[in-house]
C-alpha cells in the first residue's frame, strides 16, 4: 500500500512537471495574442475556426485564439467568473442582457470611440443594419458588436403541399391561414384511425416563436422605465390560443429541444418554425422538396423577434489587444467576410453591403428560401436587454409548457376547449413574470 | 425430496428470468448506443425501433431523393419510387426506369427497401472533430491522480475524527458535513476566484487540487473506521505503532472494501465531469473528454450519429476497467454494508 502512495507522490510529480512541456496553440513571435471566447460548436463551429484561421493568416500583427466553451449558458457562467476574477478575454459572444451590466461596471470597450478613430466613420455605421444597430446601442452607446444574429422562419414540406392540394409557393403568412393550412396537412397515411403527419411541429418551449406572434399581435412585452410587462393581454392570449387551438385539435404537435425538427425531417409534420440556422443542421438530411419562409403572423402588424449573440471587447487597459480586438471584428464583418460568414452559416449579415455582394445576390437568385429571412429584417425587434429577462424567458415557457401538455391531454381525451385554461396560465405567467423583476437580483451583479 | 428439487429448480429459472429481463433493461441504452453510433441520418431520425443500422434506398427523381419500396402488383415485384402520399392510405408510385407511368397503391401494403448499411465513418469524423487521444491522456490523468490524493486525505482526516481525541471534534465534523448541503453552482463563481488568485487557472491543478479532498470520503471512511474494534488501535499503539505506521499496516489493509467503493465512484465522477473542467481550463491541451463530447451538442440542433460514436469509445476504458475490478467491485459493495 505505502508503495501505492509513493506511486500516486511520482504521477502528481511527474503529471505537473509534464504540464509544462505540453504544446498548445501558441501565438507567433511578434504578435500580439487576442483571446476570443464563443460559444460555437458543430458545423457553425467549424466556420467560426475556419475563417479565424484565415484572419491569422492575413495578417501578422495579431493572433485570434478562439475558444470554444460549449454553450452559451457556460460561456456565461465563465464570463461572470472571469469578470469577476479580473481574468477576462480579450473578446467574447455575449448575449445583450449582460452587456449593459458589464458596461456599467466599466469592464467594456465603448465601441463608439473605436469607430470614430475610423477614416470612413460615417458610412462604416450607416452601414450597419438598422435594427442591430439599435440592438447593441445602451443608453445612447455601442456598447457590444452585431456577431451572429438569427431570425425565426418557416420550413415546410412543399411535396405535402401538394400531395393536399395546397399551392407549394404560397405558404401560410397570417396565424389564421397557418390553422387552416394545418388542418389540411394533417392526414392519416395508413387508415388506421390515427393522423400520422401533423400539419405543424413545435418545440414544447418555444417562447421565441410565441414572442413573435404576441408581438404580431400587438402586444407589448416589456416597458422599460417602468419595468413592467403587459402579458395577461388580449396579444397574450391570441397567441397562447394559436398554439393552445392547433394542439387541442391535434393538427400541431411539439417535442423535446430540437426533435421537432427530426419530425420535420421524418415526416411526422408538414411546418415547423425554428431559427434560420437550422438550415445548417438539416443539410443533407432532406428528402423532400421544401421550402423557407417568414413566419406566421398575427393582425396587427408583422413582427419577429431577433436572436443570436454580439460580441464584447474587455477593457483589459492594453490598448495593443484592444486595437486588435477592434481590427479582428472590423475583419470578421467585413462586406466581403459577412456575405461569406452569413452563407456558410446562415446567419444574417452584420452589412447592409454584405447583403448587396453578388455573392449572396446570385445566391438568392438561384435559391429563394435563402432569402426568406431577409424579408423579415424590416419589422425585426428584440426582447427586453435585461439580466432578468433570462429568468423571465423561463416563467414564460413554464406556463406555455402547462397549456400545451393539458391541450394534448384534452386532444386525447377528447375533452371539448377550454378557453378559461390559457387565461388562467396567462396571469400566472404575468404574476410570475412581474415577480421576476420586482424581486429583481440585477443589483447584485 | 423429489419435489424440494423441483422447487429449487424452479425458484432458479424465475431468479434467473428477472435477472435476464432485468440486465436487458440495464443494457438496452448502452447497445442503443452501439446501434445509433453506426447508423446515417435518416435511421437516426426514423419512427420505427431498429437495432440494425439500416438506410432507406433512395433514387434521384426531379432533383430530389425519393425512397424506393418493394412494390407487389399484377403478380409481380418491382422495386418502384414513392412519389407522393395520398389520402386514405394510398400512395403514387414510379417506376424509376420509366417515370411517366405510375400506379396507385395503398402505402401500408408495400415495403420500403431498407438494406443494412453500417455508417463505420461514424467513428473516424468523430475521433477527428476534436483532439480525443489528448482528451483521453488528460481524462485518465485527473481521473487516477484526483481519486488516489481523494482516498489518502480522506482516509486520513476521518481517521483523525475516528481515532483522536480532540476539542470541538463532532462541531468540526458536523461543520464539514454542513458543505455538503452547498450546491455546487453556488461554489462555481467563488472557487474559480480563488484558483484565479492562486493563478492555477488553466492548469492541471485547477483540475485536480478542488478534488483532492471530499467530504463525502471523510464521512463514508469515518463511518467504516468507527466499525473497527477500536482495541487494533490500542493494540497498535502499546506496541510502539507510530499514527501513520497504523494508518499504513493496519487500517488500510483492512478498509479496503470502502477504498474500493470510493475509488469506483470518483472516478466515475471524474470521468464524467463536464462544466468545471470547461470552466477552469481555456488550453485545449488540458481539456476532457466530457468536453470534447459536448461538441456535438450545438445551438440547432445535435449530430447523433458522431455523438453516440464518440460516447461509445469514451466508456470503452471505463468498461475494461470495470472488467478487470468487477469482483472486487462487488465484494467492495456486499462488505461495506456489514458491521460486527
Amino acid at each position: 500500500m505505502r508503495y501505492a502512495f509513493m506511486l500516486v507522490l511520482l504521477i502528481t510529480i511527474t503529471g505537473f512537471h509534464g504540464c509544462g512541456n505540453l504544446k498548445e496553440e501558441t501565438i507567433p513571435p511578434g504578435r500580439i495574442g487576442i483571446t476570443f471566447w464563443h460559444g460555437m460548436s458543430g458545423p457553425l463551429g467549424k466556420v467560426l475556426t475556419t475563417m479565424m484561421d484565415e484572419y491569422n493568416q492575413s495578417q501578422e500583427q495579431y493572433y485570434v485564439i478562439g475558444i470554444n466553451m460549449g454553450s452559451y449558458d457556460t460561456l456565461q457562467k465563465k464570463i461572470l467568473a472571469s469578470v469577476v476574477a479580473g481574468r477576462s478575454p480579450d473578446i467574447s459572444q455575449n448575449y445583450e442582457a449582460l452587456t449593459l451590466k458589464l458596461s456599467e461596471a466599466g469592464k467594456l470597450v465603448c465601441l463608439d470611440d473605436l469607430i470614430a478613430a475610423e477614416p470612413d466613420a460615417k458610412e462604416f455605421v450607416a452601414d450597419i443594419i438598422p435594427v442591430m444597430l439599435r440592438n447593441n446601442t445602451f443608453n445612447g452607446k455601442l456598447w457590444s458588436f452585431p456577431f451572429n444574429k438569427s431570425v425565426p422562419v418557416l420550413y415546410y414540406n412543399k411535396d405535402m403541399f401538394r400531395e393536399v392540394g395546397l399551392d407549394p409557393e404560397k405558404p401560410p403568412v397570417t396565424t389564421d391561414q397557418m390553422r387552416e393550412y394545418c388542418r389540411k396537412l394533417t392526414r392519416d397515411l395508413d387508415g388506421d384511425g390515427e393522423a400520422d403527419v401533423l400539419g405543424y411541429g413545435m418545440t414544447i418551449r418555444n417562447e421565441w416563436n410565441w414572442s413573435c406572434v404576441f408581438m404580431s399581435f400587438g402586444g407589448v412585452l416589456f416597458d422599460e422605465p417602468t419595468r413592467r410587462v403587459f402579458l395577461d393581454t388580449e396579444a397574450g392570449y391570441k397567441a397562447t390560443a394559436f398554439y393552445y387551438d392547433m394542439i387541442r385539435e391535434g393538427t400541431a404537435k411539439f417535442a423535446e429541444g430540437y426533435d421537432h425538427q427530426n419530425d420535420w425531417l421524418a415526416g411526422k409534420v408538414a411546418m415547423f418554425e425554428s431559427s434560420i440556422v437550422s438550415r445548417v443542421f438539416l443539410k443533407g438530411k432532406i428528402r423532400f422538396d421544401f421550402g423557407v419562409a417568414p413566419i406566421a403572423q398575427g393582425d396587427v402588424r408583422p413582427a419577429v423577434v431577433l436572436s443570436g449573440t454580439n460580441i464584447n471587447i474587455f477593457n483589459s487597459g492594453n490598448s495593443a489587444k484592444i486595437a486588435g480586438a477592434w481590427d479582428f471584428i472590423k475583419w470578421f464583418t467585413n462586406t466581403d467576410n459577412g456575405a461569406r460568414w452569413s452563407i456558410e452559416s446562415t446567419y444574417i449579415p452584420v452589412r447592409q453591403s454584405s447583403l448587396n455582394t453578388e455573392k449572396i445576390q446570385s445566391i438568392f437568385a438561384e435559391d429563394p428560401n435563402f432569402a426568406a429571412p431577409y424579408k423579415q429584417l424590416d419589422y425585426a425587434e428584440f426582447v427586453p436587454r435585461i439580466p432578468d429577462w433570462f429568468e423571465c424567458r423561463v416563467k414564460i415557457s413554464d406556463e406555455l409548457e402547462q397549456v400545451y401538455i393539458k391541450a394534448a391531454d384534452q386532444r386525447d381525451s377528447g375533452q371539448s376547449a377550454e378557453q378559461d385554461l390559457v387565461k388562467l396560465h396567462l396571469e400566472r405567467m404575468q404574476k410570475n413574470v412581474t415577480g421576476v423583476l420586482v424581486n429583481s437580483l440585477e443589483t447584485l451583479l | 425430496m423429489a419435489s424440494l428439487k423441483w422447487e429449487n429448480r424452479i425458484s432458479k429459472t424465475i431468479i434467473h428470468v428477472m435477472l435476464i429481463f432485468g440486465s436487458i433493461i440495464m443494457l438496452f441504452p448502452f447497445l442503443w448506443m452501439i446501434s445509433t453510433s453506426l447508423k446515417g441520418n435518416e435511421s437516426i431520425l426514423s419512427d420505427s425501433i431498429e437495432m440494425i443500422p439500416r438506410d432507406q434506398k433512395t433514387t434521384l427523381i426531379d432533383g430530389v431523393e425519393r425512397p424506393l419500396y418493394e412494390v407487389s402488383f399484377n403478380n409481380e415485384q418491382k422495386e418502384m419510387v414513392l412519389l407522393r402520399s395520398l389520402n386514405e392510405g394510398m400512395a403514387e408510385f414510379i417506376d424509376p426506369a420509366n417515370p411517366d407511368e405510375s400506379v396507385v397503391l395503398p402505402l401500408t401494403k408495400q415495403k420500403p427497401v431498407r438494406p443494412m448499411s453500417f455508417h463505420w465513418q461514424n467513428y473516424p469524423d468523430a475521433w477527428n472533430a476534436q483532439p480525443f487521444g489528448r482528451y483521453f491522456l488528460n481524462t485518465i490523468f485527473v481521473a487516477s491522480v484526483s481519486v488516489l490524493c481523494q482516498l489518502f486525505f480522506s482516509s486520513l482526516a476521518a481517521y483523525a475524527f475516528a481515532f483522536f481525541r480532540f476539542p470541538f471534534k463532532n462541531a468540526i465534523f458536523i461543520f464539514l458535513l454542513g458543505t455538503m448541503m452547498l450546491p455546487q453552482q453556488a461554489l462555481l463563481v467563488p472557487n474559480y476566484v480563488i484558483l484565479a488568485k492562486l493563478h492555477w487557472l488553466d492548469t492541471y491543478l485547477a483540475l485536480i487540487v478542488p478534488f483532492t479532498a471530499s467530504v463525502y470520503s471523510v464521512f463514508f471512511f469515518r463511518q467504516f473506521f468507527l466499525t473497527l474494534p477500536r482495541d487494533l488501535h490500542d493494540a497498535a499503539t502499546v506496541d510502539g505503532c507510530s499514527h501513520m505506521g497504523f494508518y499504513f499496516r493496519v487500517l488500510v489493509p483492512l478498509s479496503l472494501p470502502p477504498f474500493l467503493t470510493l475509488g469506483i465512484f470518483s472516478f466515475l465522477g471524474s470521468w464524467n465531469a463536464f462544466i468545471w473542467p470547461l470552466i477552469v481550463t481555456n488550453s485545449t491541451h488540458l481539456r476532457v473528454l466530457q468536453v470534447g463530447l459536448a461538441y456535438f451538442l450545438s445551438d440547432a440542433g445535435t449530430e447523433w450519429g458522431l455523438l453516440m460514436a464518440a460516447s461509445t469509445f469514451s466508456i470503452v476504458p471505463l468498461v475494461i476497467g470495470y472488467f478487470f475490478v468487477q469482483k472486487r467491485f462487488v465484494q467492495s459493495q456486499a462488505m461495506t454494508g456489514l458491521k460486527e
